[in-house]
């Protein structure tokens, strides 16, 4: 049972420690949002290969803008934005796209020069290394630990219940027949 | 009209003000005076809301530019249906669209609790109180549809024309009766903290408002859905982009608390787990009605920047700290009052079923926020996409289909090990053979062939339920089969209703996994050329160009291209494809072109159209992309029966009959002893029992 | 200026409708309980019924069934005996509500268990109101709730006790409890 001083001092002290942490935040968050002031469309180009032939088909090359983000803040992917609800940035990122493709350049190297110039940010999905890998696996260790939590939980029930049932003697209770008969019509009745 | 509407708000505004203060002094000094002036400025904030909307529908739909919504949203030349809806197009009349339903639900609510839960009434009139102060207040203070321009435009910006759709007329109403539904189990749970009245009897009304929240909810994404795959062309219907997925998540925890409160009315377990899904649920929704309607948001880094973000904020804030608050205080009240009696049963089962459902909501959620933590810990930026969602949804959606199908094979209160094989057996053949009939038929994609082995689980669970329900009742009641089967449905309406739904999301699964084989073909077509295309059911299709046309109509200047398609056993058809540019009533251009997709549908796939633009000296090229969707539109089916069995679910059961008649037999259901009157129930005859 | 005007005389309409509760004495809030209950949990004959069902699409195995129809045949008939302990404390015609199906049944507090046996005995001495319903407080004189007299009944004979703080049971002659 939580009283109610011992949710205020709860309460409060969580208060003070974001407060504090947000403080902190606010003095080292200054400078490096000024990438986003301006357009934010940064051309990504590379001198087409030598003896440059395509290597992606145009249904490859939809595939990789599906891997590129928007900078608009539409939050769609690059494909999606341009299909659906253009916007200032989807097609000058399309047209580097297709130059790339153009000039030779594979999947994946299309989708490092546009992480070299926009930062990881650019793509859809992060990159399965370090700190990200608490991104992807929380959900399934959320659901991991809430499984088992629900197993425990079933178990604790049961033992429960077990315990209670020891205890409690079966006696049956006696009853007349008439009792039984109109339990049982009751039981039968159609009628919910 | 336009004065009234405006003042109108206002006084809406400082009714709210009174309901709330007056109901919740009504309750805390117990004084039914204070209570009943508290409901009568409910009813009466109501009414002048109502007034409200209907002076911001007189000047939506007589384009009075002078009001600053009209003109952002509306133009003259708009048809008048996207007049009225443009209602709930912007920010400001949306926000008032919310008071709307919100002040009509909980009129209705104090009406049909008038003479019920009276001790309950006074904290849930107060509470819907206060949640409407807030939305009443940040429409008038902050996105007020009455705001005016400092001068009279002669023309409105128009409406965005990919709102220009049915779909858009009637799915976002949709999710919004459903977002505000869940205000009222909210209100009944604070309702009942604050009291201390814990027992059965405010779940029914939260359960009845649960499944309209639920319903209205499932309706309106599937519209959104149809929406997205129709208008926007981009040949899908989910993007996990956040608006999206803010109406996925209450749905979600919706479904979660509609299968866990059956726990708590047979057995009174998962008490505190049921109060803080209703929370969840409602905070969720607040959150989505946010995310959606803070415009176009970049993140949930927008919260601080817009002034309506800071409200929600605030409001969630104080939302969550109120509620932790009455939970933490009153944990022992919450204890729960019965016991497992086996650990193999559908209780067990049913908490699975929570932990996937709330697993998945938490993924969508943490998929939305992941990045704020990230940039906290690392300092770099990152985006989470359909990448992300789809590789960690798509198992825990399997997990949750398969658990689709365990449930209703296991009985209520206990099972033996040995029992349920018996009941499993037939509907995981029915799952194996459809998975290795397919594998046959050439089908190697791992998760259509997970997907479709586990629908044939499922469908098979959910047709031998039937079956042996229907034969178990001819034998019970001697009825013919169809007697059998419509009463069957109809005495047991949630189970049965629940079903259906189930059978719902089967096939809402089998369409998901139909995507897998989507074929794209990208070309150009001068008129006259044509292209040979093999579908995914390796049939030859022939497309002919009929070439480019162009004609203007009432607010946009249209490009058509129109191809005819041909394929060995069907007739040939024609698909059109349009490009639109909107313009406004002096024909300037008004937003970026849009894309009007033509399609081919059938049942077993859709041919899916799109005019990317015109090319050639003569501008008769067209670049075009074709492609087939199979099963697409299984989602739209998929939706629709979800939407009917939940119908069923909740078409009031008549009980007075049976609980009569149970009397008349000597017996009477005891109800939760401190609620039933001597009145109410017929003495049992006393003669019988001698 | 017309839409002030009729703004003005709705706000001032409402403001009367709103109000006018005010002017009413000062009653007390009470539970008026005229409709349905709203969400009974669920009873052990619902639970016996569907109990019946599952066997017979086969969901229970016998073991099982036989178990439950046990556990529940129990709390159904101690549901049904507690009815009738009700019904002794609420019934006007006491010499009909008194003990045939007891005398038939003997209804004996060693043949249960001692936490049912609690429950019925609190269910006896519970009193109820005419117009407000069931008390919660355990042996209350008068009505939590609009300040009415309790009507109780005689522990020896369960005849009907009606008179205000009476000493002895008007049919029996047994003291009664304060």
């Amino acid at each position: 049972m939580v009283t109610r001083r011992r949710f205020v001092i709860t309460l409060g002290g969580a208060v003070v420690a974001v407060a504090t942490q947000a403080a902190r935040g606010q003095q080292g968050a200054e400078t490096p949002g000024a990438t986003m002031e301006g357009d934010g469309y940064i051309p990504v180009r590379r001198p087409p290969r030598a003896g440059a032939a395509k290597r992606l088909t145009p249904l490859e090359r939809d595939a990789v803008e599906r891997m590129l983000s928007c900078p608009c803040p539409c939050t769609l992917d690059v494909f999606t934005c341009r299909t659906s609800m253009p916007c200032g940035f989807s097609p000058r990122l399309h047209a580097d796209v297709v130059k790339l493709v153009d000039g030779g350049y594979s999947a994946d190297e299309i989708l490092a020069a546009f992480e070299q110039a926009y930062g990881e940010k650019i793509l859809m999905a992060p990159h399965k290394q370090g700190f990200n890998w608490v991104g992807w696996l929380a959900p399934f260790a959320a659901v991991g630990g809430g499984a088992f939590a629900a197993g425990a939980l079933i178990r604790r029930w049961g033992r429960r219940a077990a315990e209670r049932r020891m205890a409690a003697s079966p006696v049956p209770i006696e009853a007349s027949d008439d009792e039984m008969a109109r339990l049982e019509a009751a039981i039968r009745s159609d009628d919910p | 009209m336009i004065l009234l509407g405006e003042l109108s708000l206002w006084v809406a505004l400082l009714m709210a003000i009174w309901s709330a203060t007056v109901s919740f002094a009504g309750g805390r000094m117990s004084r039914a005076d204070l209570a009943a002036s508290g409901e009568r400025a409910m009813y009466a904030s109501f009414a002048f809301v109502v007034l409200s909307s209907i002076g911001l529908w007189t000047a939506l739909i007589t384009s009075d530019f002078s009001l600053r919504f009209v003109a952002s949203y509306t133009s003259a030349n708009l048809p008048t249906v996207y007049k009225f809806s443009a209602f709930w197009g912007g920010q400001a009349g949306s926000m008032l669209f919310w008071c709307l339903i919100l002040s009509l639900y909980s009129a209705l609510t104090l009406f049909a609790n008038r003479k019920r839960n009276r001790e309950l009434m006074p904290y849930v009139t107060g509470t819907l109180a206060t949640i409407l102060i807030f939305f009443l207040g940040t429409t008038a203070f902050s996105a007020n549809p009455y705001a005016r321009l400092d001068w009279i435009p002669p023309d409105g910006t128009g409406l965005n024309p990919q709102l220009q759709n049915p779909g858009m007329a009637f799915h976002p109403p949709n999710l919004y009766l459903g977002y505000v539904a869940t205000s009222i189990p909210f209100a009944f749970a604070i309702a009942a903290l604050v009291t201390r009245r814990l027992d059965a009897e405010w779940l029914a009304a939260v359960r009845r408002w649960s499944l309209v929240s639920w319903l209205f909810l499932t309706i309106g994404i599937t519209m959104g859905m149809w929406w997205a795959y129709v208008e926007l062309g981009w040949g899908g219907y989910w993007a996990w982009d956040p608006v999206e997925n803010a109406s996925l998540l209450p749905w979600l925890t919706g479904t979660a608390f509609l299968h866990s409160i059956m726990i708590q009315e047979k057995r009174g377990m998962l008490r505190k787990w049921n109060v803080t899904l209703v929370v969840a649920t409602f905070l969720l929704s607040i959150l989505g009605t946010f995310i959606t309607r803070s415009g176009v948001i970049e993140s949930v880094h927008s919260f601080a920047q817009s002034p309506v973000g800071t409200y929600f904020a605030s409001f969630l804030i104080v939302a969550i700290i109120v509620t932790a608050f009455l939970v933490a205080t009153r944990l022992r009240d919450l204890e729960a009052r019965a016991e497992l009696e086996s650990m193999v049963s559908r209780e067990a089962a049913f908490l699975y079923n929570n932990v996937v459902l709330v697993g998945i909501a938490f993924s969508v959620l943490w998929g939305t926020l992941f990045p704020i933590i990230s940039e906290a810990v690392r300092g770099s930026k990152i985006t989470v996409g359909p990448p992300f969602f789809n590789t960690v949804n798509i198992p825990l959606g399997l997990l949750l289909l398969a658990l689709t199908g365990i449930g209703p094979l296991i009985a209520w209160r206990r099972a033996s090990v040995r029992n349920l094989k018996r009941q499993f057996a037939v509907p995981v053949a029915g799952g194996l053979f459809l998975g290795a009939a397919l594998f046959a038929l050439g089908m190697r994609d791992g998760y259509a062939l997970v997907s479709y082995t586990l629908a044939g689980f499922v469908f098979t669970t959910i047709g031998q339920e039937f079956v042996k329900g229907v034969n178990a009742r001819r034998r019970m009641h001697e009825e013919p089969v169809p007697v059998a089967l419509v009463r069957l449905v109809a005495r047991n309406r949630r189970r049965y209703g629940g079903y259906i739904v189930h059978f719902g999301v089967v096939v809402l699964f089998a369409a998901f996994a139909g995507l897998a084989f989507k074929k794209e073909y990208d070309l150009s077509l001068t008129p006259g050329a044509s292209f040979s295309a093999v579908d995914p059911y390796n049939r030859t299709w022939t497309f002919t160009s009929q070439g480019v046309s162009r004609y203007d109509e009432l607010n946009r200047q249209v490009t058509a291209v129109v191809l005819e398609a041909k394929r060995a056993g069907m007739a040939p058809t024609l698909i059109k494809s349009e490009k639109r540019q909107h313009v406004d009533s002096r024909g300037q251009p008004t937003f970026e072109p849009s894309t009007e997709v033509g399609i081919l549908e059938s049942l077993r796939q859709d041919v899916y159209l799109v005019l990317h633009g015109v090319s050639g000296d003569d501008r008769e090229t067209a670049e075009i992309r074709i492609t087939f969707n199979p099963l697409v539109w299984w989602v739209w089916y998929g939706g629709i029966i979800m939407a009917l069995g939940g119908l069923i679910v909740m078409w009031p059961q008549a009980t007075r009959g049976g609980a009569r008649r149970r009397a008349e037999g000597g017996y009477v259901v005891v109800m939760q002893s401190s609620e039933r009157q001597a009145a109410d129930v017929p003495e049992p005859p006393v003669e019988a029992g001698v | 200026m017309i839409a002030l005007v009729v703004g003005a005389v709705l706000a001032v309409a409402a403001l009367i409708y709103v109000l006018l509760p005010l002017f009413d004495a000062v009653t007390p809030l009470r539970a008026r309980l005229t409709g349905t209950p709203a969400a009974a949990p669920e009873s052990a004959i619902d639970a016996l019924r569907e109990i019946e069902f599952d066997r017979a699409t086969g969901k229970l195995s016998d073991d099982d069934y036989a178990a439950l129809k046990a556990t529940y045949t129990r709390s159904a008939l101690v549901e049904l005996r507690s009815r009738r302990g009700d019904s002794v404390a609420e019934s006007t015609a006491p010499e009909q509500a008194v003990t045939p199906s007891t005398a038939d049944a003997p209804f004996v507090a060693g043949s249960v268990d001692p936490a049912e046996a609690a429950i019925l005995r609190y269910r006896a001495i519970r009193r109820s109101c005419d117009v407000c319903g069931p008390r919660p407080e355990p042996d209350p004189a008068f009505c939590s709730s609009c300040g009415k007299y309790l009507k109780g009944a005689c522990a020896t004979c369960g005849a009907v006790i009606d008179a205000p703080a009476s000493r002895f049971c008007a049919n029996c002659g047994s003291t009664l409890a304060a």
